[in-house]
């Protein structure tokens, strides 16, 4: 009660943003509105909030429970219940290598991508490295990197038949084997790990940032060196964050297809994502066994989650956001700085240049060849000419910005007030709502995309093949996300900032547009950016939810590896990601210029 | 203006524990006069001061302003916090980091909506009125309001580059511009520097008396309270202990946990020898017979707890004539610049006396020791 607790909030540019108040605008209600109008505009916002949230986050998995108790439907034979699902996929020995192989799978990629993360965030946050500022920039280069762009590139640089990588050094050392093959489950994790590398790079510098610097001072002053500070105050304060990237890493390397599709499948190397895509893909499609092979995948993630959110409520009262003295005094590396600044290059050389040169690399070919100065001759534009003839490409490039688009906004906008009734509220059952909200987390995208569907085949709304089907499953898939940007920032608002609003006389939508709003406005904008690169990307909802009138890019460059046409995708690919860097670069300009810290 | 009656104020904690924040809370508090909840920090002081803002929801109890009830657990009255037309200023100041100086204050009068029927006309405006007043209308009376508080130069700046004392007035001066019925302050002085404490702490006094304006005042800084109040009500534990002027509750404190926590105090424990309703009282203490003056009904053999203001504890090097005298001998003693505390032991019990700096007794040295009767305040022991 008398404890001091500042929570001022750092200064940010200011300005009227698109939430902000731009001068004097009109207030919500007419001024002889009476009290129950205003009222009610609460209850429809939080209501349709929640309704929304429930629809979208339960409906997948009702379905996904109903499938996995029905038998296949075909021409011949209705769909009927049935435990053959589980007995098919739980009845042999090779679903338990199946589980295996997904956990080592999981948590290989987890750990490896959250010791690059973690390192180059504390490098980033903490030491003097020179040039980290070009580095923060450069590090998220790689998120406009598709998955799918990323794997071919690896399998380009590093398939024992034709990676250049292996072919430079068995020319180097004389080797007769391949030196690294891609087509194995160290490998499988090697791709995955450095493609989610830059999300542990982002959690993780979230987290050192939030943290109160004094905290490592005083244990610098209490005579602690670098790692003793790095090991007892800042990994155990950070703990809870460390957790929860650990987490989403998991969940996203279990879930993750493009890698286990084109990297596990021809070697054998089957995980939970591979299985489900071979079971739909067979002839009957077995949505059945698709299903209760999901099923297990749904409770490891559902543990994995359980136990997380347990930790961040312990990890609540290291709750160290203060505005005070944020200006965290960096570790002085002497010599080692240098070493910190190789690794950095090298990091970027691995995740960017080299996949995207190769990429550039075969674009310019008629052929796929190995660069060679034979292959220098050929080089041709050819691959391009056929990119931009390909049909329906203009229709395929709005249908992917009109997705992410909206998605990235409907989602954001749902977000705040969720997050808001489960952060700011006391109501009963709130915790309930951040479940069902985060529920479609534990969904890999492909069940996903199954579910949805069969709902929708099944209660027809007139949605089915269109763009708004799409549409859902891309808000159902990302709203995880973009509750844990908007809840990452609400937790920062101090409740008097909002009840000082209440005092001064505002209704809660007046406060709710004009006090919190602009306040989460960082997050948001931050979550926004996020939900719409990975709807941009997404790949394994859509996979089976398109309609040729409805295709996105990143299926398009499916279509065109499964055909084997790698120039052309290359082509393809190379666009993709110079477009989709140029978003990304507005988007940071437009945060920049409305309040998005760094 | 203010009544509170039988407030019941309790909260489940992290742990789903019931905190009894306010137990059985009522005071009154005339128009225009400053009314001040002091305690220490758990106390629920600020509990209660929230849940006259609305802000928490009292299990039992009624609050009424100016005989219009804004809560009533009886006859179900709840009236919403941005319905009660009070102004509030918050521990943190809660400044919107996003809006300039001009927008933070300017926002009760752009949301102020129908239903506040508690304003009162006063120097900035009107009061009183049900309608959004006009553009220009809020930027006259923003601007007078800043005036007031002296940011009237500022108010284009963003309200993030405020100093503390800048950010404090600007708190001020979005509860005023609205004028409220009844302005609330929770701990404004708390986050700012022991000087500039000081200033505010005689600006707030100067405003509150210049505008009239009836006012709720939280601390635990037992000097800002007497300071500051025309009445103090001490809480502890949930419950107020004692309400009274700021001189009677330093001077006659009604329990030894008020004599303690507001100022400092010496306890002489004591049992009571000889009650004399002309000649005073005479107890028993752990250093010999003390004469008090005191109204109190006592019964011989009672035990009781004297407590005496180290101010009011005289000290002279040489023996000084009237009885309540001990010698003692300086134990320790710090310069404090205004005052020199001297601990002073008088057989096993060492007394603080604050005297004047003229005061030079060495340490080691032997010094008498004089009690007034009518300095000494007995407290029952319970």
């Amino acid at each position: 009660m008398s404890t001091v607790t500042t929570t001022t909030r750092r200064p940010g540019p200011g300005g009227p943003g698109p939430f902000g108040p731009g001068g004097t605008e009109p207030g919500f209600a007419a001024p002889d509105a009476r009290i129950d109008v205003r009222f009610d505009w609460k209850w429809v916002v939080i209501g349709a909030s929640v309704v929304f949230t429930v629809y979208i986050g339960v409906i997948p998995l009702a379905f996904l429970l109903w499938q996995s108790f029905r038998t296949p439907q075909t021409a011949a034979a209705e769909a009927v219940f049935t435990l053959g699902n589980y007995a098919a996929a739980y009845g042999s020995g090779d679903t338990f290598s199946l589980f295996l192989t997904s956990l080592q799978f999981a948590s290989g990629t987890a750990v490896f991508a959250f010791a690059i993360g973690a390192t180059l965030a504390w490098m980033n946050e903490r030491t003097n490295t020179p040039f980290k500022t070009v580095f923060f920039a450069l590090s998220l280069i790689p998120l406009v990197i598709p998955s799918i762009l990323f794997t071919v590139a690896w399998i380009f640089l590093a398939s024992p038949q034709i990676g250049i990588i292996n072919l430079v050094m068995q020319g180097w050392l004389g080797l007769e084997e391949p030196l690294f093959d891609v087509y194995s489950l160290p490998g499988m994790i090697w791709v995955d790990g450095l493609h989610y590398s830059p999300m542990a790079f982002l959690l993780m510098s979230a987290a050192f940032r939030a943290m109160d610097p004094s905290l490592e001072e005083s244990a610098t002053m209490s005579g602690a060196g670098i790692f003793q500070v790095l090991r007892r105050v800042t990994l155990r304060l950070t703990w809870p964050a460390i957790a929860a990237t650990i987490l989403i890493l998991f969940v996203r390397s279990i879930e993750s297809f493009e890698v286990p599709a084109l990297l596990g499948l021809p070697s054998g190397i089957v995980v939970f994502t591979a299985a489900i895509y071979q079971a739909v893909h067979r002839y009957p499609s077995q949505i059945g066994l698709a299903s209760a092979y999901a099923l297990a995948l749904l409770i490891i993630t559902t543990v994995g989650v359980y136990f997380v959110s347990r930790l961040s409520g312990q990890g609540s009262k290291y709750a160290t956001m203060t505005g005070k003295g944020f200006r965290p005094r960096l570790i002085d590396l002497g010599r080692w700085r240098w070493l910190t600044a190789a690794i950095f290059i090298v990091y970027f050389v691995l995740i960017v240049v080299l996949p995207f040169a190769v990429l550039l690399w075969s674009s310019f070919q008629r052929f796929y060849a190995v660069p060679s100065m034979e292959a220098l001759q050929n080089l041709t534009l050819d691959p391009y000419r056929f990119i931009l003839a390909y049909p329906n490409l203009p229709r395929t490039v709005l249908n992917s910005v009109m997705l992410s688009f909206g998605a990235a906004t409907v989602v954001m906008l749902v977000a705040s007030v969720i997050c808001w009734i489960v952060v700011k509220t006391k109501y009963p059952g709130r915790w309930l709502l951040d479940n069902v909200a985060s529920l479609p987390i534990v969904f890999p995208g492909l069940v996903l995309g199954l579910s949805i569907m069969i709902f929708y085949l099944n209660v027809d709304v007139g949605i089915y093949g269109t763009i708004w089907i799409m549409l859902i499953a891309y808000i159902t898939r990302f709203m995880p996300y973009g509750l844990r940007y908007s809840t990452t920032s609400m937790v920062q608002i101090h409740k008097e900032l909002e009840e000082s609003a209440a005092m001064c006389g505002a209704s809660w939508t007046t406060t709710f547009r004009r006090v919190i709003l602009p306040l989460l406005k960082p997050g948001l904008l931050a979550g926004w950016i996020y939900v719409m690169i990975v709807s941009i990307r997404e790949l394994s909802t859509s996979i089976l939810l398109y309609s040729p009138d409805t295709q996105v890019i990143s299926i398009v460059i499916w279509e065109l590896w499964e055909n084997g046409q790698y120039v052309e995708l290359s082509a393809l690919g190379v666009l993709f990601i110079i477009s989709l860097f140029m978003l990304v670069m507005v988007a940071q300009w437009l945060g920049r210029r409305y309040g998005v810290k760094e | 203006m203010l009544a509170v009656a039988g407030l019941f104020t309790e909260y489940p904690n992290e742990r789903g524990e019931i905190v009894k924040a306010a137990q059985d809370v009522s005071f009154t508090v005339a128009e225009g006069q400053l009314f001040t909840l002091l305690g220490p920090s758990g106390c629920g002081k600020t509990t209660t001061l929230r849940s006259i803002a609305g802000l928490e929801r009292p299990r039992a109890g009624e609050i009424s302003v100016n005989g219009r009830v804004v809560f009533s657990s009886a006859r179900r009255v709840f009236v919403a916090p941005n319905r009660r037309g009070f102004g509030m200023v918050f521990q943190s100041y809660a400044i919107w980091p996003h809006m300039t100086v001009f927008e933070n204050a300017a926002f009760p009068l752009q949301v102020r909506g129908a239903g506040l029927l508690t304003g009162r006309p006063g120097p900035f405006g009107p009061g009183g009125s049900r309608t959004r007043p006009s553009r220009s209308d809020i930027r006259d009376r923003v601007m007078r309001v800043l005036h007031a508080v002296q940011l009237g130069e500022l108010a284009e700046r963003e309200a993030t580059k405020l100093s503390g004392g800048q950010q404090q007035r600007l708190a001020l001066a979005r509860a005023l511009v609205m004028e409220p019925a009844l302005l609330l302050l929770d701990e404004p002085l708390s986050n700012l520097d022991a000087k500039l404490r000081e200033r505010m702490r005689f600006e707030l006094k100067r405003l509150q008396r210049e505008l009239k304006i009836t006012t709720v005042y939280v601390t635990h800084d037992q000097s800002e309270a007497l300071a500051l109040s025309r009445q103090i009500a001490v809480m502890n534990e949930g419950r107020i202990i004692q309400i009274g002027t700021p001189r009677d509750i330093y001077e006659r404190p009604a329990s030894q946990f008020v004599a303690d926590f507001v100022g400092n105090t010496n306890f002489i424990d004591g049992v009571v020898r000889v009650v004399n309703p002309s000649n005073g009282v005479c107890i028993r203490t752990e250093i010999g017979d003390l004469q008090v003056q005191t109204d109190q009904e006592l019964r011989v053999d009672e035990r009781v707890a004297i407590s005496v203001r180290p101010e009011d504890v005289e000290l002279t090097e040489a023996r000084p004539p009237g009885g309540n005298v001990w010698e003692g001998r300086v134990d320790q003693k710090v310069f404090l610049g205004e005052s020199v505390d001297f601990q002073v032991k008088v057989g096993t019990r060492t007394l603080l006396s604050r005297r004047h700096p003229t005061l030079r007794t060495k340490v080691g040295d032997a010094i008498f020791v004089q009690l007034n009767p009518e300095k000494c305040v007995v407290l029952k022991v319970a």
